[in-house]
């Protein structure tokens, strides 16, 4: 499975260095987005805030759960550093065209909430 | 990369017509698609244009036309709307919706979704701090903010300063607070808007409606919200400190700017407008006075104006031609002044003019005074808002005004002295001829039932008006009824007549004014109506007991109000009787024939059927059983009836009794008796061939879904306007005449009244008045709502036509609530009164201030616009005039219907003032200038120099000079020319076949997920493009639903499961948002401050392939994650495990959840 998803990723034009690959985004910003494989499941993950961040939010992690009623194909969630990531499931069978829009929409959702978070662009 | 499209293209994309049932259609639909197509392509050579056809041509629509081809060629393009202000950004919510559902030939996933309504959810984004919320929450919606949010009006209290900027920097944590220091309130006000820029996504298009806003640019002295707005979209020149502001740039790709009156002086408005955008740059050439062909051609580069034209017998009338201004100030005879011949109207004339002659001649203000600011032309009332001290209230448009004193109104204190000593004296008020002359006028409205529209300049003048007119009001409707009565009801009638003058004379001793009553919220979220002593039909037919054991009009209305009411089922249908096809009377006797079931049968079976469809309470009302067994006795012809009768049941069953819950558990109904024959206003309506045909159509067998909601929210209509308006009165009167009394009778809820002899008497009264066709009557009026019930339903109550028929009686219930003849407003819309003024009936004459002058269609029934009070700026009065002047207007479907332009035809102006007085003057330099901006406009050169301050001294002497009105159709100095619609060949991105397969694809989830998943108990009835179930998991169930949707034009299906209100959810955020994180799911909440919670759910949602190859493999694999999840948060947080019952009705309701 992942390898199938590693060789939509090169026919789009998209590096991999080991798992991860960076996105060109508008404003000359960019996001890295890594392929990971858990319990089966092709996902693609990213970092929006580093730990020290995300405490700093006056929101905090609230956020995260009022933004994940809005977004689409994206999830944003904690991870054990707790870091804010934002990340998607790849489904089964997916083409290079369709692989490209969950690209997209990781890489634009969590550039969005990093640029406002952080008013960086370190991931 | 936004590239050229074709008008081919992208008219197979939209259709303006609405396949015939939209406003405009022909020619004036190809026009509207010529300017979107050019507006899209302007905007992708350009980067900015500006729309600027005349008033009433439905810019928005066009917008919405560029708007949608961007969209679909560019599916993730973010838009946003900047409105002028609230009521217009409401309107722009609406225009969207109609415009997706009507305008845009299919769904293409990109603008229109697969359920029909907009792809994109639109926001309404009531303040900044909303706008700043939403964006950040998802950036990928379509935003609705308002020019007057940019104000940022913060007052003296520092408190407020710094709540505002906390609650935008708490969503920017790097932003350094020490930048919002409050000493420096520029500063501080600057670094806002550079904060809104770091917090803003850039937008690939912003829309800026009534743009002429803005013409006054960024100049020293300009307005806080231009300053504001720039920087907030990323001025190149804003920013000095990319340390502190390390993401400041543009947030605005595009810019398109939308108004009639695009410039007011010259081209410097123009460039002023693109400037506040930092569009500017490339038409420094506007800014070339030398050179007015330059300027010129430069404008012709990024804006586009039509100029709308009637075409009757051959001749093409242009607005200077279809509209008829009365220009000599008279108002009864045109082309005549007012006639002032009463003697002590001549010496107040000449006494105020004297005053006021005085006045200016003080050397303070040097025998001038500006246009439109002398308050004497308008009224004498007193004027609260002098004395205050707080900001002056005497003129309601700051804007038109320079100095503090003239927006006082230099002569307020000398006229309201001279009115309180004339009080005084004589008791009485001292007489305006002017305005006598134009209540006089108004006062026609009584009896024909002719709308006007009268824009004041004074604050005071819409209560005086108001005031005067609702006697006027008060006479003919009390002359009326002493007319419509039997003789034997009036000295009850005469009571309450004596009543309401006592009334009248003590409100307006205890408040010195009118009372215009109350709305009071009721427990069931309804408005309760307190009627109030503004006029005789708000004291009388809404008021609720104004004289102690008389039956009231307002009395008598409620008891149509509610199932429990004494007249609950008069203007209900007896449905069954239509789908029988068989008059009360015979119905059951039919429905026995028909399901093959002896009649002691029927009954039996109809009485269980109809009580499992009553509600679990201890007492029934009549109307509700009536219901009940109309809804049995439907589900029993579904179930026994030939094929082609039970279709029309199922139809009616389904459509107007399919949201009424079913309770196993229930008793049976009460008896049947006769209810299956009750005659309703409807069915004996059908019975009358002409009056049917003129009110509700043709009486042919119901057909499809279509037909038959088109019937019936027709009946909701004309029944909510029947108990509400004016034909109330004679609802009234003929209940009245009937029952021989006027004093209250039993109104018990399970009164057995036969309605018959009201029904007959009822509608004996309207097919009289249909017979007679003279004066304007209550039949006249819902004839007319008849006759244009699209083009009602469009402009007001658009959401009806998807809202499930049983909520239209209450949508249109609030829609005509508290009517008043004559409606006033300043200050604050009052939108209630805006949308009943759309409508025929109450209010006849609408007075405001210039709140309404832009953005409101007001054109529907209106074709006489007053300017009472005269405005200085030509963009002001056509702004005006455009809120009747528009497409499918009243005066439009007048001329086009006689196809000639009859003078009384034509849209009425009128310019209402008084010959011998300095006003004379004013309005000619006021139409001295709109001569020149006309020619500004629609020539493309010059300037308007008129200047606004007028000198007596100067003055004096001078002989009349009425500017002649220009007599030729106009022309346009920028149409839209070939190149602008010139394209390479391009196809449509997604053709109109593919949301049909996505739905047959969607239906067939239902037993591939079983297949994969087991057994999933789904739902009965499902929503629109949704699948409502609920999946076992071991010994739990997890419900949930699945919506069809797409994002950027790729189709996908979200699952949600719900888990229930959480008050304390913030101590458990990272583990849930850990646990998403694991599971490969969205945990998410929104806040609920009513109940101080929050709703939380489990989310995610998949792309489904073009093929359908892995549909139910992706789906299952979804559905799998989800409800798992949703089960795992529900057990932590929960001790319960809530199924579909606690679910149902959120579930039902969540693919309108606009997200």
């Amino acid at each position: 499975l992942i390898d199938d998803i590693r060789r939509s990723l090169a026919t789009l034009g998209h590096e991999l260095g080991g798992s991860r690959f960076e996105v060109a985004l508008p404003g000359e910003r960019t996001q890295t987005l890594e392929l990971v494989e858990r319990d089966g499941v092709a996902r693609l993950s990213t970092v929006v805030a580093s730990a020290g961040a995300a405490s700093r939010s006056g929101v905090g992690p609230m956020q995260l759960l009022f933004h994940n009623r809005y977004t689409e194909l994206v999830q944003f969630g904690m991870d054990g550093r707790g870091r804010w990531i934002a990340e998607t499931v790849l489904p089964a069978g997916a083409k290079p065209a369709e692989i490209e829009v969950y690209v997209s929409a990781l890489a634009h959702a969590a550039d969005r909430l990093e640029q406002v978070v952080s008013g960086k662009d370190v991931y | 990369m936004m590239q050229r499209v074709s008008i081919d293209t992208a008219g197979e994309l939209l259709d303006f017509s609405a396949g015939g049932r939209g406003p405009v259609s022909g020619q004036a639909a190809q026009e509207q698609l010529a300017g979107a197509v050019a507006v899209h392509n302007i905007l992708a050579d350009e980067g900015v244009a500006y729309l600027a056809d005349e008033v009433g041509m439905g810019k928005t629509y066009v917008a919405l036309g560029a708007m949608a081809l961007l969209r679909h060629f560019q599916p993730e393009a973010r838009v946003l709307v900047l409105a002028p202000r609230e009521n217009i950004q409401k309107k722009w919510l609406k225009e969207l919706r109609n415009f997706v559902g009507g305008n845009v030939r299919f769904p293409d996933l990109r603008v229109k979704a697969v359920h029909e309504a907009p792809a994109r959810s639109p926001v309404f984004c009531g303040r900044l701090q909303e706008l700043v919320h939403e964006t950040i929450l998802d950036p990928d919606r379509d935003f609705f903010a308002r020019m007057t949010s940019f104000s940022l009006s913060l007052g003296k209290d520092t408190e407020s300063w710094k709540r505002a900027r906390d609650e935008i920097l708490k969503h920017l944590p790097w932003v350094d607070h020490r930048l919002f220091d409050l000493r420096s309130r520029d500063r501080f006000k600057e670094n806002i808007g550079r904060a809104l820029n770091a917090a803003l996504p850039r937008f690939d298009l912003v829309i800026v409606d009534e743009g002429h806003n803005l013409k006054h640019g960024l100049g020293s002295g300009t307005s806080t919200r231009n300053q504001l707005m720039s920087l907030a979209f990323g001025h190149p020149d804003g920013c000095d400190d990319f340390r502190a502001w390390p993401t400041y740039g543009p947030r605005a790709e595009r810019v398109l700017f939308l108004s009639a009156t695009p410039l007011e002086d010259d081209f410097r408005h123009l460039w002023n407008q693109l400037d506040v955008f930092g569009k500017a740059g490339p038409f420094e050439a506007l800014l070339d006075h030398a050179s007015p062909a330059v300027q010129r051609d430069c404008a012709r580069r990024f804006l586009i104006r039509r100029v709308f034209a009637l075409h009757l017998d051959g001749d093409r009338l242009t607005k200077n031609l279809y509209r008829r201004e009365w220009r000599q100030g008279g108002v009864e005879r045109h082309d005549n002044p007012i006639e002032v011949v009463d003697p002590k109207q001549q010496l107040v004339v000449a006494l105020v003019q004297k005053k006021v002659s005085e006045l200016l001649g003080h050397e303070k203000f040097n025998n001038s005074f500006q246009v439109g600011m002398l308050a004497s032309f308008e009224s004498f009332l007193q004027t609260a808002g002098v004395a205050s001290g707080e900001e002056v209230t005497v003129f309601d448009d700051a804007e038109q005004a320079i100095d503090v004193a003239e927006r006082q109104g230099l002569d307020v204190h000398a006229v309201n002295s001279m009115a309180a000593d004339y009080r005084r004296r004589f008791g009485q008020e001292l007489p305006h001829p002017k305005m006598d002359a134009m209540v006089e006028r108004l006062a026609h409205a009584f009896v024909t039932g002719e709308k006007s529209l009268i824009f004041v300049r004074r604050v005071a003048s819409v209560s005086e008006l108001k005031r005067k007119l609702n006697e006027r009001y008060d006479a003919w409707i009390i002359e009326y009824l002493r007319g419509a009565l039997k003789p034997e009801l009036l000295p009850d009638f005469e009571r309450a007549v004596g009543a309401y003058a006592s009334h009248r004379l003590a409100g307006v001793r205890q408040r010195d004014g009118d009372s215009s009553g109350e709305l009071i919220a009721e427990e069931d979220g309804d408005l309760h109506d307190t009627g109030g002593n503004d006029s005789f039909f708000a004291w009388f037919f809404r008021g609720q007991s104004p004289v102690p054991g008389l039956l009231s009009g307002g009395q008598f209305a409620l008891r149509f109000n509610s199932a429990g009411a004494m007249l609950g089922t008069f203007f209900e249908d007896n449905h069954v009787a239509a789908v029988l096809g068989v008059p009360p009377g015979g119905v059951t006797e039919e429905l026995s024939r028909v399901t093959g079931l002896p009649a002691q049968d029927v009954t039996g079976s109809l009485q269980e059927s109809a009580g499992r469809r009553l509600p679990t309470v201890r007492k029934q009302q009549r109307g509700t059983v009536f219901l009940a067994y109309q809804a049995a006795a439907l589900a029993l012809l579904v179930e026994r009836a030939d094929a082609e009768t039970a279709d029309r049941a199922r139809i009616v069953l389904e459509e107007r009794f399919g949201d009424i819950p079913e309770h196993e558990a229930n008793a049976a109904a009460p008896a049947l008796d006769q209810r299956l024959e009750t005659r309703t206003f409807w069915t004996e309506l059908r019975r009358r061939d002409a009056l049917r045909d003129a009110l509700w159509g043709a009486d042919a067998p119901i057909g499809s879904r279509e037909q038959f909601r088109e019937l019936e929210l027709r009946r909701e209509l004309l029944s909510s306007m029947a108990r509400l308006g004016h034909p109330l009165i004679d609802l009234y009167s003929s209940a009245v005449n009937a029952t021989g009394t006027l004093t209250m009778g039993r109104a018990s809820e399970d009164s057995e009244v036969d309605d018959t002899r009201l029904i007959e008497a009822y509608l004996d009264t309207l097919d009289l008045q249909r017979i007679e066709g003279t004066a304007w009557t209550g039949f006249s009026e819902l004839k007319a709502a008849a006759d244009h019930f699209d083009m009602i339903l469009m402009t007001n109550e658009p959401e009806v036509r998807r809202a499930p028929l049983g909520q239209a009686s209450r949508l249109f219930g609030r829609l005509l609530r508290a009517q008043e003849p004559v409606g006033g407003m300043s200050g604050q819309v009052n939108e209630t009164l805006v949308r009943q003024f759309r409508m025929p009936g109450y209010p006849l004459v609408l007075v405001t201030t210039e709140l309404l002058k832009e953005g409101e269609d007001l054109h529907t029934f209106c074709a006489n616009v007053v300017h009472y009070g005269i405005a200085w700026m030509p963009s002001a009065t056509e702004q005006r005039i455009g809120r009747i002047d528009r497409v499918s207007s009243l005066s439009e479907r007048r001329l086009l219907g006689d196809g000639t332009a009859a003078p009384d035809r034509k849209l009425q102006v009128f310019y209402p003032y008084l010959r011998d007085t300095v006003e004379r003057v004013q309005v000619e330099r006021v139409m001295r200038r709109q001569h020149e901006f006309l020619r500004l406009l629609h020539e493309g050169f010059g300037s308007v120099r008129a200047e606004r301050t007028v000198n007596l001294a100067r003055e004096a002497g001078r002989a009349a000079d009425p500017l002649m009105p220009v007599l030729e159709p106009l022309t346009t100095a920028y149409p839209v020319v070939p190149d602008m619609l010139a394209a390479e060949p391009r196809k449509l991105a997604v053709g109109p076949d593919r949301a049909t397969r996505l739905h047959g694809r969607f239906g067939a989830l239902e037993l591939e997920l079983n297949a994969r998943l087991g057994p999933i108990e789904w739902e009965p009835a499902q929503p629109p493009g949704a699948l409502i179930g609920t999946r076992p998991l071991e010994s739990r169930v997890q419900p949930f639903t699945l919506l069809l949707r797409s994002t950027g034009g790729a189709p996908l299906v979200r699952c949600v499961s719900p888990v229930g209100f959480y008050p304390g959810l913030s101590e458990w955020a990272e583990e849930l948002l850990r646990m998403a994180t694991r599971r490969g799911v969205r945990v998410c909440a929104t806040a609920d401050t009513r109940l101080a919670s929050y709703n939380l759910s489990v989310e995610g949602d998949v792309l489904i392939d073009e093929d359908g190859v892995h549909d139910a493999e992706r789906v299952a694999s979804l559905v799998e994650r989800v409800t798992s999840a949703a089960d795992e948060v529900e057990r932590l947080l929960f001790d319960v495990d809530q199924g579909i019952t606690t679910f149902r009705a959120t579930l039902r309701t969540e693919g309108d959840v606009d997200r």
